[in-house]
């Protein structure tokens, strides 16, 4: 039973690796680590605000895409299908779930890149390729979309019966139970699930890595931000999986830089999954 | 009105069965009587005899469960309650109901008060008292409207939960045990306001407390299990049923040698 | 007006389920539509060739399972000890809570943070350069929760009057382990272990500094400076050059056994977990 005790040894471990390599990084740079955009590993400089912004622009846009396609769906499947097919399309969302990212990557690749591109030239935007911060978006929004749904179906499914009844009792209609009451009363699953996928989408590599464009300090001003969507970008992630890595290899301050990186995600990623679990736990714990 | 009216029932039980729609196990089999105008009806049985379901039946509720299957008809003022022109939530509007367990929606007294009737159209701003003050909940309430409805008691929850049903001037009202999960003082409290609602309005109240029944009711219906399902028994004034019940198996359920 | 809002409700989720229905049959169609040309029998069989543009994925399926296979053997007896721990030494709330809080904080971890550790720690730190080990190390890590989780709902399941009347008993708890709860989790456990093998044969990110090479491996000799090939990394370098035609085959080919592989591992998972599923989840 001492595998417990591996289990906290591991997370409690790979954080404080991640934190005792990051260090010399933090302690070069300081907070411009954060703030400051300019990453040229030649030149030893690690500022990594871009990338903080390609980060969560990418995130964004797959979760404002795949959140009302997901509340939709997750709506269908609790309160309006019936039983049998049900389950059939649970299975489908299910097997999308399964698929590995590299093989979303290489539909992104092969697809997703050339229709992006050629959507831009019919709506005659500036973009220079197909490798954009919007692609690397709509990617993950399909890939974090089965997850989502199934949460918020999970979270649809734990209200008790006897709300609805008590609702569809008194006269409401479907949609004003569905809406007003079920709704309600999932909402701390719903922002549960929300932020797993989030945490899903912030850590996701190689398919945001192939198609992003992987082009480094693009930060934008304020007045230029729509137009970064349509150009290319760097992530946390995508770094991370690219050359740089194993470049970095004997190089104690780029290793230390990535290491950074790898600690910020960890934090903000595990600190996420960590408050879904809390806002889960309610759920659960108020069905009873 | 004129007599005929009166003494015309308000809902008509025809035929009525239930049954699983998988594998035809059946609930109810063969329901048929008749639940007059203002007056209560007591639905009383053994458990398990489908009291609940017959209730579900009524409403219309039982339509949300997709795997049964209902046969027969049920009657509103001499119109088939399944007819294709009927709106099921409006008839669940004008036929209400209350649970045994009372469920309270999140928000203030008075949002639950209104939590249909404000769907319904425009709201009388005199609905909040009055449908407080006949489920004999107002004055206790009156000076706390909009302080959450969770921190009632559950006596209070289900007299809310009687308030919320009579906003929507129901017809008919549905109790499924409205007391069994209740203390004492607010069994009393809902029993005296079941009797003084009979007045404008018609009550169906499944109980298992014989006791009850005797006292409250006006016609009782029993509801005992025969080869698997629940089967009318018998359905009769009040008096009629407890003294001289015709049927062996309400004898039995009654206690009657 | 309250009919309108009921029929816009209805028309809502229908077009919701519908274009989910669509990205999925997108994704499978371009899957199966391109990727059926690209596989036979040969292409299972034979070993690559010409750095990886032309011949079959043999030594990649090989690798693939050695990481897998590996993962699972570390995983399991873990996951098994981990999910005792919690039905019987950790009878508080509070206890059980944080273990499974810790699962899930193992589940978030991002893979390339994974893929990272791995390379500073093995690679560089205890000096193992690439190993296949190490790879299979990180993939259990991986889906240590997964396995976990899915042991844990089977043992759930266990009616805790079971239990406690096997402590009334007077049994010790090692005991009551080895004869009552293993066996009656024994299902969830291997559900776990067949759906974390799954996660695991598509996983590129972990393995990708650590465990494997592009091409010139074929089986590993020993622990240290032995790497694999693998499926997913295999496709993933392939992808970042994918304007050759020649590639393209290939990358389809590859993509097409590894969908074979993961989707088989969990069909076989399937029916038990959503029967525990279901079953867990239905007020």
């Amino acid at each position: 039973m001492a595998f417990s005790v591996l289990t906290v040894v591991t997370v409690g471990g790979i954080f404080l690796f991640l934190l005792a390599g990051s260090l010399e990084a933090f302690r070069s740079e300081g907070s411009s680590f954060f703030t400051g955009n300019r990453w040229a590993y030649r030149k030893q400089a690690f500022e990594a605000a871009a990338m903080l912004y390609g980060t969560a622009v990418v995130s964004a846009i797959a979760i404002v895409l795949a959140l009302p396609l997901a509340f939709w769906t997750a709506m269908f499947l609790s309160e309006v299908c019936r039983e049998r097919s049900r389950l059939a399309l649970k299975f489908l969302v299910e097997l999308l779930a399964g698929v590995p990212s590299v093989v979303y990557g290489l539909l992104g690749v092969l697809f997703l890149r050339t229709w992006m591109s050629s959507l831009f030239e019919r709506l005659e935007w500036d973009a220079y390729s197909g490798d954009t911060l919007l692609t690397a978006g709509v990617l993950l929004a399909v890939m974090i979309l089965p997850t989502l749904t199934t949460l918020f179906d999970d979270a649809f499914r734990s209200v008790p019966s006897k709300f609805r009844d008590a609702a569809r009792g008194l006269g409401l209609t479907r949609a004003e139970t569905a809406m007003s009451v079920v709704t309600r009363q999932a909402i701390p699953g719903l922002i549960g699930a929300t932020l797993l996928a989030l945490g899903r989408a912030l850590g996701e590599t190689i398919a945001v890595f192939l198609v992003v464009g992987r082009a480094d300090n693009r930060l934008p001003r304020p007045g230029q931000i729509v137009q970064s969507f349509i150009d290319a970008g760097q992530t946390i992630t995508s770094k991370l999986g690219g050359a740089e890595t194993n470049i970095a290899v004997g190089d104690k301050l780029h290793t230390s830089a990535l290491l950074a990186l790898g600690l910020t995600l960890f934090v903000v990623v595990v600190g996420m999954t960590l408050f879904a679990d809390l806002l889960r736990r309610r759920v659960a714990g108020e069905a009873r | 009105m004129s007599e005929d009216d009166v003494l015309k029932p308000i809902l008509t039980i025809e035929n009525l069965g239930v049954r699983v729609r998988r594998d035809g196990h059946e609930l109810l089999r063969d329901v048929s009587f008749d639940i007059p105008r203002r007056m209560i009806t007591a639905i009383i049985g053994p458990s398990g005899a489908g009291k609940s379901t017959l209730l579900k039946c009524i409403n219309r509720l039982i339509d949300l469960s997709s795997t049964l299957e209902v046969t027969g008809r049920v009657l509103f003022e001499g119109v088939d309650t399944r007819a294709g022109f009927i709106d099921p939530d409006d008839l669940r509007r004008r036929i209400g109901i209350v649970f045994q367990q009372p469920v309270v929606f999140p928000g203030s007294i008075e949002r639950n008060v209104l939590f249909a009737a404000a769907r319904f159209g425009p709201v009388d701003g005199s609905l909040l008292e009055s449908t407080l003050r006949q489920a004999g909940l107002w004055s206790e309430v009156k000076d706390r409207l909009q302080k959450p409805a969770a921190t009632l008691s559950v006596g209070q929850q289900q007299r809310l939960a009687l308030a919320r049903t009579l906003a929507g001037s129901p017809d008919v009202i549905l109790m499924d045990e409205p007391t069994s999960a209740l203390d004492p003082k607010s069994t009393a409290a809902i029993e005296e306001t079941i009797v003084a609602l009979k007045e404008t309005r018609s009550i169906v109240l499944v109980t298992h407390h014989l006791e009850q029944a005797r006292r409250l009711s006006d016609w009782v219906a029993c509801l005992c299990q025969r080869d698997g399902a629940g089967e009318l028994m018998e359905a009769a004034q009040c008096e009629t049923v407890f003294c001289c019940p015709t049927r062996e198996e309400t004898m039995q359920f009654l206690g009657i040698a | 007006m309250r009919r309108l809002g009921d029929r816009l409700f209805t028309l809502f989720a229908g077009a919701g389920a519908a274009v989910a229905l669509l990205v999925i049959a997108t994704v499978v169609g371009l899957v199966v539509f391109r990727g059926a040309g690209a596989i036979s029998w040969r292409f299972f069989f034979e070993q690559s060739r010409a750095v990886g543009a032309e011949g079959g994925v043999l030594y990649h399926l090989a690798g693939t399972f050695i990481l897998i296979a590996t993962a699972g053997m570390i995983a399991l007896p873990v996951a098994a000890g981990v999910g005792l721990y919690h039905q019987l030494y950790l009878r508080s709330d509070r206890g059980r809570r944080s273990l499974e809080a810790l699962l899930h904080a193992l589940n978030g971890i991002p893979s390339i943070v994974f893929g990272l550790f791995g390379l500073a720690f093995f690679v560089q730190l205890l000096g193992m350069r690439k190993s296949w080990l190490a790879g299979g190390i990180l993939l259990a890590m991986m889906i240590l929760p997964t396995v976990t989780v899915a042991f844990l709902e089977k043992l759930r399941a266990i009616p805790p009057a079971s239990v406690e009347a096997a402590f009334g008993l007077g049994l010790r708890r090692n005991h009551i382990a080895w004869s009552l709860l293993l066996p009656q989790g024994a299902a969830g456990l291997v559900t776990g272990t067949l759906l974390g093998l799954a996660r695991a044969a598509g996983e590129t990110a972990p393995i990708m500094f650590t465990a494997v090479i592009f091409a010139g491996a074929t089986v590993p000799r020993g622990i240290v400076d032995s790497p694999v090939l693998a499926l997913p990394y295999h496709i993933f370098v392939l992808a970042q050059d994918s304007f050759d035609p020649a590639m393209t085959t290939n990358m389809w080919g590859s993509a097409i056994v590894l969908l074979m592989l993961v989707i088989t591992l969990s069909l076989i998972a399937l029916p038990l977990r959503l029967r525990i599923h279901e079953e867990a989840r239905r007020v």
